[in-house]
């Protein structure tokens, strides 16, 4: 029997049928894949445990013989992420991170970066969950670009200098932010601080690890996270569901006034 | 295409397949049986689904599903009072019930956190919670009793946060190697968890 191995993160987990589960992994060389999970439900011997968001494992999936879902043969947890699980607010920002990833990858499309990228978020989050604000800001801006819409976040979209003074005009639908010479009438600019778009063109370009030298102010992350949540809404057409849990619970203070 | 069953089996048939678990074939084989039954039995079977929403609901005190207000638990006085087991479901509550092992009172949170289906602590019966563990003044330990699952975790965790900061004692179900359970079957999470919550013997 042929089997399709690899490793992959869980991104969610859904009822199928009385006693199944369909199952959704960012997976190392696969991409996006959906698997069903026969029995999940009815027993936890099996799959025990294995099946939770931001769990990251191996498994085999045995592919169905016509376009279907393939069936979820084994699977062996390598790492389980407990302090993500005994943290409710790095929770929240790992399903956030979940959903999104999710929402912008399709199925069986490669997606090699973003489970790296994915890798080293839930493993910064649970070894410190002090960053998770700034390690998620850095997700969402990385997955941003890794879908295809890296933003001009520190030069002007239009004529690709660095725009001056303290404010600068950051369109929306222009994928970047607007100098003054080149902003139009018509334009829906949102005005955002230079040091927020500069912190976000390093979360978006820096290496990883070089990631915790960046020192940001409550209101430059403020900023940040409603530019790019702004984004993401923008762009994916609909408001993840986490946004909503997000922006009324853990987030209040970073509510726009 | 006009259906082969009359209507009003028909109709029977297709509020059956609104059930979980329930295809066509079954919810069909279902009606089927209750129109063998004699009408006394077909009555008796529909008035017990009629009466459910009009009798049953939720206890003002600890939010479990019940007929009588407060529920049989928070109204018997034999109760103890100082402790608080929170739970995810009715479910939970009764399977403790039947452990019989606890002989304080409950908290059912009606779920767990679930950002991603939208669900997060406004969604809970956590207000209630604090409300009633203020109107105690503080004076009450609150056991909780969610599932070890990621989202039972950080809904521990949540509600450990909240009620930390009004200073009310709190403690956690153990987690660990289930009775009459093979150690070297045992996963290498549940092996740290039961190792972390070990006790003096």
């Amino acid at each position: 029997m042929k089997f399709i191995k690899d490793s992959a993160i869980v991104v969610t987990g859904r009822d199928l049928g009385e006693s199944d589960m369909l199952i959704t992994f960012i997976t190392r060389e696969h991409g996006k894949m959906k698997a069903v999970a026969k029995g999940a439900r009815r027993s936890r011997k099996r799959f025990l445990n294995a099946l939770e968001p931001c769990t990251l494992l191996d498994f085999r999936i045995v592919p169905s013989r016509s376009s279907g879902l393939g069936r979820l043969d084994s699977v062996e947890v390598s790492e389980n992420y407990p302090a993500i699980r005994s943290s409710a607010k790095c929770f929240m920002f790992a399903s956030l991170c979940c959903e999104l990833s999710d929402l912008w990858i399709h199925e069986n499309d490669q997606a090699p970066e973003l489970f790296k990228l994915f890798q080293w978020y839930l493993e910064s989050i649970d070894k410190n969950s002090t960053n998770a604000l700034r390690h998620t800001l850095a997700f969402k801006t990385r997955l941003l670009a890794l879908a295809g819409y890296r933003q001009a976040w520190d030069r002007c979209v239009i004529c690709g200098i660095n725009p001056r003074g303290s404010k600068v005009g950051f369109g929306i639908d222009q994928g970047g932010c607007v100098c003054s010479s080149c902003g139009a009438e018509g334009m829906l600019l949102k005005d955002v601080s230079t040091g927020t778009l500069r912190s976000l063109a390093y979360l978006d370009s820096s290496g990883l690890p070089a990631l915790d030298r960046l020192k940001m102010t409550r209101a430059s992350m403020k900023e940040a996270w409603q530019l790019l949540s702004a984004l993401h809404r923008h762009l994916l057409q609909r408001t993840p569901k986490s946004y909503n849990v997000l922006d009324s619970t853990l987030l209040p203070e970073l509510n726009p006034s | 295409m006009p259906s082969a069953f009359p209507p009003a089996l028909e109709r029977l048939i297709k509020n059956f397949s609104k059930l979980p678990g329930i295809g066509e074939k079954s919810a069909t084989r279902l009606a089927l049986q209750v129109l063998r039954w004699p009408e006394g039995q077909a009555a008796e079977f529909a008035e017990s689904i009629a009466v459910l929403h009009s009798r049953i609901r939720l206890c003002s005190s600890c939010h479990t599903f019940s007929e009588q207000d407060p529920c049989p638990v928070c109204a018997d006085p034999r109760r103890d009072a100082s402790k608080i087991c929170v739970v995810e479901d009715p479910g939970d509550l009764l399977a403790m019930e039947k452990a019989g092992a606890f002989n304080g009172l409950y908290h059912v949170l009606h779920g767990v956190l679930a950002p991603m289906d939208g669900i997060g602590p406004d969604q809970l019966k956590l207000k209630e919670l604090m409300q009633r563990v203020e109107q105690r003044g503080g004076e009450v330990e609150v056991i909780i009793a969610t599932s070890s699952t990621a989202a039972g975790e950080a809904t521990a965790s949540f509600l450990s946060d909240m009620l930390a900061e009004k200073g009310v004692r709190t403690s956690r179900i153990a987690c660990g190697i289930p009775m009459g359970m093979d150690l070297k079957y045992a996963d290498k999470m549940t092996l740290q968890r039961a190792l972390e919550a070990r006790i003096k013997y």
